[in-house]
C-alpha cells in the first residue's frame, strides 16, 4: 500500500485565511483578549472553543502543503482507520469541555487551561484529516452524538436554577444554553446535508481515500 | 506497490491499531470523568469544594487583616494552639442586597453566641472582597449599621489586594463582577479552625447548623443530640 495514498492531495497553496485561522491561538497570548473571551461563558464556549478547533483544522491544511509533514503523517494515518480515531477524540473533547467543573478549572488552573487549548487544537487537527476517510455512517454518528451532547448541556445550562460555574453569571449561563442548542441544531443539519449530498456533486469526495484505506 | 491494489494485511493492522487507540481513549476519558466528578456525583466546582471540605485540603491563607480599632493582624495561622472556630463570610460595603441578608444571619448568630456563650473561641468574621474600596473606617460604619458587637463579630479587610486574592484563592472562592457595579461570589458561610482549615460550608439558611458545628469544633464535649444527629 502506498501510504501517501492515504493522505489527500497537497493543496496548491495555503490561503491567507488558513494561515490566520491557524494562528488564532497566538492571539490568546494577549491577556486582555483572552480575559475578554473567557469572562463570558457564551464567548468562551461558542467562540474560543470553535476558534481553537478551527485553528487545529487549519494547521492540518497547512501541514498537507509541507512534504516532510506529509511523510511524517503517513504512518500516523494507520492509527486512524476510516477516521475512527478522529471521531472518538472529537467526541471526547466536545463532551469534556461542556462539564461545568472543567470550565471553571480551565479558568483557575493553568494546567487545565493548557489542556483545553491543546485538546481543541488537536481535535481539530485530527478531525480535518479523519473526515476525508470517514464513512457517512460514522460521520452521522459523530455529529449526532456531539449535537445530542450539546443540546443536553444547553438545556441543563438553560434550566439550572443556580449558577453551575462560579466564574459566570446566571444570565450568561442561560444565553450559553440557548447558544449550545442552536449550534447543536446547526451541526445536525450540516451533518445530514453532508451525508445526503450526492457524491458526484463533490469533486473531492472522500470515497477514493476510503477506498485506499479499505484496500 | 500500486495504490489500487488491495492491502488486506496493512488494512487489518490499521484497523487493530485504531481500535486499540480508540479503546484507550475511551477508557482514559471514563477514568478522567470518574475522577473529576468523584464517581459521577459532582459536576460543578462548588460541588468539588464541598468534597474538599470533607478531605480537609482547603486551608485559608494566614493573610494580614485590617480591622478597626485593632491594628492589622492575622486571625488564623499554622502555629495556633488554642482551639478556635471562625464563621467567615465575604462582603463588600457597597453591596445592596445579599450582604445585608448575610448580615441578618450573622446578627442571629451573634445573638445566639451572646445568649449562650461557649468556653472556646467562636468568632464571626466578615471579610471585605472589595479591598481597593473598603477600609477599616468604612467597615466600622457598615458594622454599626448591622449592630455588630466586636466581642463576637469582626469586620476586616485584607491588607493588600494580593492578600485578598490569595485568601479567596486558597478557599476556592471566586468573586466576579455582577455587571451592576457589585460582585457575585460562591459560598456563604465558611467555618475555619484556628489554623485556617476549612471545616464546613453552609448556606445562609443553614446558620444554626454552622453555629453548632463551630461550637463543636472548639469544644467537642458540647455535642448534643441535635448536633450528633446532623
Amino acid at each position: 500500500m502506498n501510504r501517501r495514498g492515504l493522505l489527500p492531495p497537497a493543496p496548491r497553496s495555503i490561503s491567507l485565511l488558513t494561515g490566520l485561522v491557524a494562528a488564532l491561538p497566538l492571539a490568546l497570548l494577549w491577556p486582555a483578549l483572552r480575559q475578554t473571551l473567557e469572562a463570558r461563558m457564551l464567548l468562551h464556549m461558542l467562540l474560543e472553543f470553535p476558534a481553537l478547533f478551527a485553528s487545529g483544522w487549519a494547521l492540518q491544511r497547512i501541514g498537507l502543503g509541507s512534504a516532510w509533514l506529509r511523510r511524517l503523517a503517513g504512518p500516523l494515518v494507520l492509527l486512524d482507520w476510516r477516521g475512527w480515531c478522529g471521531a472518538t477524540l472529537a467526541a471526547i473533547v466536545a463532551a469534556a469541555w461542556m462539564l461545568p467543573s472543567l470550565l471553571d478549572l480551565a479558568l483557575l488552573l493553568p494546567a487545565v487551561a493548557a489542556t483545553k487549548y491543546a485538546s481543541w487544537c488537536i481535535a481539530g487537527w485530527l478531525l480535518a484529516g479523519s473526515l476525508r476517510r470517514m464513512d457517512p455512517e460514522v460521520l452521522l454518528f459523530l455529529a449526532g452524538n456531539v449535537a445530542w451532547m450539546m443540546c443536553s448541556a444547553g438545556m441543563l445550562y438553560l434550566d439550572a436554577p443556580v449558577r453551575l460555574c462560579v466564574n459566570y453569571l446566571q444570565d450568561d449561563q442561560r444565553n450559553s444554553g440557548i447558544g449550545l442548542m442552536l449550534v447543536a441544531l446547526l451541526l445536525g443539519v450540516l451533518a445530514l446535508r453532508q451525508v445526503l449530498q450526492p457524491a458526484a456533486a463533490e469533486p473531492c469526495a472522500p470515497a477514493p481515500d476510503r477506498a485506499r484505506v479499505n484496500g | 506497490m500500486s495504490v489500487a491494489q488491495p492491502q488486506p494485511q496493512l488494512d487489518a493492522l490499521s484497523r487493530r491499531l485504531t481500535a486499540l487507540l480508540c479503546l484507550t481513549m475511551v477508557v482514559a476519558s471514563i477514568w478522567g470523568l470518574h475522577r473529576i466528578t468523584a464517581g459521577l456525583e459532582v459536576w460543578t466546582f462548588e460541588g468539588r469544594r464541598q468534597l474538599q471540605v470533607h478531605s480537609g485540603v482547603l486551608q485559608a491563607s494566614p493573610v494580614v487583616l485590617r480591622t478597626a480599632p485593632r491594628p492589622a493582624h492575622t486571625l488564623w495561622h499554622e502555629g495556633a494552639a488554642r482551639p478556635a472556630a471562625y464563621l467567615v463570610d465575604f462582603i463588600y460595603t457597597r453591596c445592596p442586597g445579599i450582604c445585608r441578608a448575610l448580615g441578618s444571619e450573622f446578627q442571629q448568630m451573634q445573638l445566639a453566641l451572646a445568649t449562650a456563650p461557649v468556653p472556646g473561641d467562636v468568632h464571626l468574621v466578615s471579610i471585605s472582597i472589595d479591598v481597593e474600596h473598603d477600609d477599616p473606617a468604612q467597615l466600622t460604619r457598615f458594622a454599626a449599621g448591622l449592630a455588630s458587637d466586636p466581642a463576637w463579630w469582626t469586620f476586616a479587610v485584607p491588607a493588600t489586594p494580593d492578600d485578598g486574592r490569595q485568601l479567596l484563592r486558597s478557599l476556592g472562592v471566586v468573586a466576579i463582577p455582577d455587571g451592576e457595579g457589585g460582585f457575585v461570589h460562591n459560598g456563604a458561610i465558611h467555618l475555619l479552625d484556628e489554623r485556617g482549615r476549612l471545616r464546613g460550608l453552609f448556606e445562609l439558611e443553614q446558620w444554626p447548623q454552622a453555629l453548632a458545628a463551630a461550637r463543636l469544633l472548639v469544644d467537642p464535649e458540647l455535642a448534643g443530640p441535635s448536633v450528633a444527629a446532623r
